[in-house]
């Protein structure tokens, strides 16, 4: 028997009460509008019938909802209430999602842990609560994790989506750059930006996918090519795929443990028939400089239009405009933040920008070059997403250089604006998840979730969940 | 670096303790980063682009109906007869 959309909303709600208190997902409960939704499906049978009716979801901070906040974790935007809805929220609800609440982040995307939130709580990992959730879309992952929602929204710049999703053992897509619409997402790089599902399963994040993806006339990036059939591609044989393993993806720096468990993970893809090659990507080292520099620049940019005027209402002063714009934004924005604004400003500043901005653009050329090259000679490539586990909470925050290193996998496939997803492929004695990042080539998702489903089909991690704490 | 001059570029006040820490981290990060200036780009041309479109044009009709009306887009803001208000541009005029 199938659930109706009030028992779905129900065992949503139910399981965020058991599990809220363990690892803070969550920023705000929409309860009305999840209320006026599952109303809506009671009642109109057209809307009932669609892919995602009666899914409990949640919704990043940083992705507009006119229904809750959008704040993207930041002060800054503490009291903003967005006037419309993103592209990605109005065809979530339209395939009739339930969306239950909004979830906790890095300010402004800027973040691998969660942990530079600029507003409460501090989000945990559903495995280990002493550990990070991942990030910046840490709640998102969290919150499919611990089973309180179906499905979770993320954004992924340089890694958002995939890094959470890999620490807390959950599926996390990253749609090529043009493929799901950025109208609504509160920038961070432009260039860069996207926003993708994290699922239970391969099968959910392809579904959801296919209901997001495509044209939007609200952002010109988005691409016209069609959609793809990303269901019908999973299940599909993957014997004679050519499968590429990048030797720079297993160089100094990664956890010994996490090694084997994606080393073993390619043996799997071996025994289903795929051939195995090794290759090199020897910019992969580089690709983190040519990303940070990238987004700070882009991000000290979108970042100028919070000037205390039109998005915020902050303390009224008597005072000059540009004292004005001074005070909000150095109250307002969080360390992480000023940082990513200071070095941008900085890599564009007049006598640096050929120097900064205008190398690492170029050597974006040379790294998307070199993704082309491989993929010439494979159908997709495999790695790990990220060189270790989920970390102890508050055990690199105090380092930037050292939490940028851990971008190391996920960076470049973003500066080469390629898909990529994680899929769970194993667990740590320590009982924390590993996961397995497939990079397909530009718009080639269908490829990526064929790999990614005969990963999954053929283990039992998607059965995995972890035990409420005592 | 001179993060003074750089944080009044990026309109936005920093404490003195704010000020000597980006200091150390932005040069440390940076130092870092050093090592892409070795790479040859001669003749490389900018990635301007990403998803390989060129020149998206519309139809140069306004579109309607498509984000929300002006009070919604103002509800954020603080507001007079309907405009953004801002505080006087020039420190002299709030002097005198």
């Amino acid at each position: 028997m199938t659930m109706s959309a009030r028992e779905n909303l129900e065992t949503s709600l139910d399981a965020i009460t058991l599990w809220e208190p363990h690892i803070s997902a969550f920023v705000e409960l929409t309860k009305d509008e999840a209320e006026r939704q599952v109303s809506v499906l009671e009642v109109d049978t057209e809307l009932a019938a669609r892919p995602l009716a009666g899914m409990p979801i949640a919704i990043k901070e940083n992705i507009a909802t006119t229904f809750g906040h959008t704040n993207a974790s930041s002060n800054i935007l503490k009291n903003f209430v967005s006037p419309f809805n993103a592209t990605v929220t109005d065809r979530l609800l339209s395939a009739g999602a339930i969306v239950v609440g909004k979830t906790q982040q890095d300010e402004f995307g800027m973040g691998s842990s969660t942990e530079n939130n600029g507003l409460p709580p501090q989000t945990k990992n559903p495995w280990d609560v002493s550990r990070i959730a991942g990030g910046s879309s840490g709640g998102s992952a969290a919150a499919v994790a611990s089973a309180e929602v179906s499905a979770a929204f993320g954004t992924d710049t340089g890694g958002s989506i995939r890094q959470p999703a890999s620490m807390c053992g959950v599926v996390g897509v990253k749609p090529t750059y043009g493929r799901v619409s950025r109208h609504g997402l509160l920038a961070y790089g432009s260039s860069l930006d996207t926003a993708g599902p994290i699922t239970k399963t391969v099968r959910d994040a392809a579904k959801i996918l296919e209901v997001i993806a495509g044209q939007d006339p609200l952002d010109a990036t988005t691409s016209s090519l069609p959609v793809g059939s990303y269901v019908n591609a999973c299940g599909k044989s993957i014997a004679g795929l050519t499968i590429g393993v990048p030797k720079e993806f297993f160089a100094e720096g990664i956890d010994a443990e996490v090694k084997q468990i994606i080393t073993d993970a390619i043996a799997s893809y071996k025994e289903q028939g795929a051939i195995i090659k090794e290759i090199s990507l020897s910019l992969t080292p580089a690709a983190i400089a040519v990303y940070y520099l990238i987004a700070k620049a882009e991000a000290s940019s979108n970042l100028a239009r919070y000037d205390g005027l039109r998005y915020e209402v902050g303390e009224e002063r008597i005072e000059a405009l540009l004292d004005h714009y001074k005070r909000i934004r150095g109250e307002g924005f969080g360390p992480e933040v000023k940082r990513a604004i200071l070095m941008g400003t900085y890599a564009l500043s007049s006598g640096y920008v050929e120097e900064w901005y205008g190398k690492a653009s170029k050597v974006r050329t040379l790294i998307r070059r070199e993704y082309e090259q491989a993929f010439q000679e494979v159908d997709v490539i495999v790695g790990p997403v990220s060189p270790e586990p989920a970390f102890l909470l508050g055990s690199k925050s105090s380092d930037p250089l050292a939490m940028y290193l851990a971008d190391a996998y996920t960076v470049p496939v973003s500066v080469a604006g390629l898909p990529a997803m994680s899929v769970p492929c194993g667990m740590t004695k320590n009982n924390l998840p590993v996961g397995l990042q497939i990079i397909a080539s530009h718009f080639q998702e269908e490829t990526m979730f064929q790999v990614a489903s005969a990963f999954e089909d053929a283990h039992e991690y998607k059965n995995l969940s972890p035990k409420l704490p005592q | 670096m001179d993060i003074k001059k750089i944080a009044e570029l990026a309109r936005m006040n920093l404490t003195d303790v704010e000020t000597k820490r980006f200091e150390v981290e932005i040069s440390g990060v940076l130092q870092n980063f050093k090592d892409i200036q070795v790479i040859d780009t001669e003749n490389i041309p900018s990635a301007d682009d990403v998803s390989g479109l060129k020149n998206v044009m519309r139809e140069d009709v306004a579109m309607n109906n498509t984000l929300a009306d002006p009070k919604e887009l103002l509800k954020n803001a603080k507001t007079h007869n309907g405009y953004v208000k801002v505080s006087a541009v020039f420190a002299e005029e709030t002097v005198s």
